[in-house]
């Protein structure tokens, strides 16, 4: 068994080479100019500058830990074409002795690795060594495997994830476990309707732990639903469904209305309003966002993990659009290794997130994608 | 970071970054009803492209010169390309007599030019609002007593021309005060008439100190050259006029001549949007400035 596991893990880089609108080298950096890692990192420009793709290129390299072997990246420019991508990360892994910590890449393309650390660099982020994790094309049958060029230390890295794949979160927040994971939420997120005729007391799907969750439309079979997993939870019995709903009716519902306990006869969630009930995937779709984002954050994070939200506002009014980034800088400044990466056209979202601002235990940063003039301190 | 990406590092703050991504160019006015003339009426078609602001929103102060800074302010601390667009009387506060009353529009296009600041032919904004198919729609609509009869809607062209005669003729006193530092209210002369405004101006002149005269006479010769030279129909005369008259001071005696409420030509501009009319002059500055930055990823390199 192997013995090497990560107990905590930071996005610090990301490197694109030809990826979707990003033509040429695009290096996004993730660090504060202190050198900590941010744990809120925004992501502004026009419609199609490439700020999903960037969401995607992490999204796709840390879903690469979930298997040795892959039908492929998910990404044309590396699946079809010539482009490359590697995310950088610091990560500590233990091995019962002792812990070391690393630069570690996830490597993925034809040309290879698109970024050497150099020695000043590894200082800067208080480490010694880059190890690399390569995915290479396989051949002659088609897909992407994980390479025996990759460093030792990186697969065992890997091998980690892949043991501890499917153990299920012991609680909400589970800060007990370092290992990472991405929380995806792209921007076709939000709650449907549950099939009515498959309700049961069922485990959750994808509740076990895994290097990436997508959420977009939560609900599209029960297993998968916001519903079940409320009604899992208040069958286990252990305080989760009733720490969710006290998070949806503090953070998003404010006294306007109010997330009931499960009706277990009908298997189902009450939003309880002054005029009776209705279900959950009745709420607004700007509401069912906020709810899925809170729940399903609260439910599969770890120690370790980087919520990246496409459109952070979609659907949203400008109340509860600013309650949101509060709620982001709150959690990140509750939750040490939460790190928020998040994209928006709104100036009214940046503002309230104040990148320029200090603001204690939050470390932030952003960039504009392809802005369309140079900034004034770039000669 | 790399070329495609801008770290919020390279800015100073939210501000700026907020303005880099909206990618507007910046349009810096004088004022606040200059603001709301381009931003909410005639152009706010153009919002994609343009953003619209008052020079104070940038830095202190007021008039073209807080213009000129903020122009500097956004590209050289912001980054943003601006352009100022001041008005011509601001000729007349930096005593540019023979700019200001230039008879051939290309020199003073070229007399006034830089590289982003431009300086609007009519002597201030609301002259823009002042289209000769438009006077008798204000008399009509905005009169004392409405609505205006149709003898005062079909003069209302002439009689406005005629105040445009009166205030050129009593020009070179306004001049020389101001070059003497005093100020003359707006109302200055309003109840005196074209036929005695020679008279008047040249009484007025003796009162003005050396310096004060020596300016009122340059002045004079500038303004005759402006009459003589003064196109034959109506509405050409009028937007001629409009160059060279205190468009406050027209105005004041507008409301008296054309017996219209005070304040009331603020319902032209609407009616200019109406009748999809835009002030072609700025419509074109604006798109001067749109293709000077209209290449892709545009710097700030002045062309």
């Amino acid at each position: 068994m192997n013995k090497s596991r990560p107990t905590n893990f930071e996005l610090i880089g990301l490197t694109l080479l030809d990826v979707g609108a990003l033509r040429g080298t695009s290096s996004f950096n993730f660090m504060h100019a202190d050198g900590r890692p941010t744990n809120i990192f925004l992501m502004m420009g026009g419609n199609g500058a490439g700020k999903t793709t960037v969401l995607e290129s992490i999204y796709c390299a840390m879903n690469l830990l979930n298997a040795r072997d892959h039908a492929n990246v998910g990404i044309d420019a590396v699946d079809k074409f010539d482009g490359a991508l590697q995310l950088d990360a610091r990560v500590t892994l233990d091995d019962g002795v002792r812990s070391k910590v690393y630069v570690i890449s996830i490597s993925v393309g034809t040309p290879g690795l698109l970024k050497r650390w150099s020695i000043e660099d590894l200082a800067a982020v208080d480490v010694e060594t880059q190890i690399v994790l390569f995915y290479k094309k396989r051949s002659p049958t088609p897909g992407v495997e994980r390479s025996a060029e990759s460093d030792p230390e990186a697969i065992l890295f890997s091998e980690a994830i892949l043991e501890r794949a499917g153990e299920p979160p012991l609680a909400l927040f589970d800060e007990a476990n370092g290992f990472p994971t991405v929380l995806y939420f792209p921007s076709d997120r939000g709650i449907r309707k549950s099939p009515e005729q498959t309700r049961a007391v069922t485990r959750p799907h994808g509740l076990g732990y895994k290097a990436t969750h997508r959420f977009d439309a939560d609900g599209s079979t029960w297993e998968s639903s916001i519903d079940n997993l409320f009604v899992w939870f208040a069958w286990l019995d252990d305080g989760r469904e009733e720490l969710c709903r006290d998070l949806v009716n503090k953070l998003i519902f404010r006294n306007s209305k109010r997330l009931g306990a499960v009706d277990r006869p009908t298997l189902s969630v009450p939003v309880i309003v002054d005029s009776g009930t209705h279900r959950l995937d009745q709420l607004s779709s700007g509401e069912r966002q906020l709810v899925q984002l809170v729940v399903r954050i609260a439910s599969h994070m770890t120690r370790s993990t980087i919520v990246i939200i496409d459109e952070t506002e979609q659907h949203l009014h400008m109340v509860m659009r600013r309650r949101l980034i509060n709620i982001i800088k709150q959690w990140a400044y509750d939750h040490d290794g939460l790190q928020f990466v998040i994209t928006s056209h709104q100036t009214d979202s940046m503002r309230i997130l104040a990148p320029k601002l200090e603001e204690e235990g939050l470390v932030k940063g952003g960039c504009l994608i392809k802005p369309k003039f140079r900034a004034p301190h770039v000669s | 970071m790399s070329a495609n990406v801008e770290s919020f590092d390279n800015f100073d703050s939210d501000a700026q970054i907020a303005a880099h991504q909206s990618g507007l160019i910046r349009i810096i006015l004088e004022g606040k009803a200059d603001l709301n003339l381009f931003e909410e009426l005639w152009f706010n078609s153009k919002l994609d492209t343009f953003e619209f602001m008052q020079s104070s929103q940038l830095v202190a102060g007021s008039g073209c010169t807080a213009v000129k800074s903020a122009v500097d302010y956004s590209i050289n601390i912001d980054g943003i390309p601006a352009a100022g667009i001041v008005d011509r009387d601001s000729l007349f506060r930096e005593h540019k007599w023979d700019t200001l009353f230039e008879i051939d529009h290309n020199k003073f296009l070229a007399d006034t030019k830089s590289s982003d600041m431009y300086v609007a032919s009519l002597w201030e904004v609301e002259a823009y609002m002042l289209e000769p198919d438009l006077l008798k729609d204000w008399v009509y609509g905005s009169h004392n007593t409405p609505p205006g009869t149709a003898a005062e809607c079909a003069t209302a062209l002439t009689r406005t021309i005629l105040e445009c005669e009166f205030l050129l003729e009593v020009s070179s006193f306004f001049a020389g005060s101001h070059a003497d530092g005093a100020g003359i209210s707006d109302a200055y002369f309003q109840a005196d008439k074209l036929e005695n405004a020679q008279q008047l101006c040249t009484e007025s002149c003796s009162g003005l100190t050396a310096d004060g005269q020596k300016i009122a006479t340059k002045v004079k010769a500038l303004i005759e050259n402006i009459q003589q030279n003064c196109p034959a129909t109506d509405p050409e005369k009028l937007h001629f006029f409009l160059r060279y008259v205190d468009t406050k001071r027209l105005l004041k005696r507008l409301y008296v001549t054309l017996k219209v409420r005070e304040k009331s030509h603020w319902t032209l501009p609407p009616l200019q949007v109406a009748k999809n009319k835009r002030p072609a002059e700025l419509e074109g500055l604006l798109k001067q400035i749109e293709t000077k930055y209209a290449a892709p990823n545009s710097t700030l390199v002045t062309i």
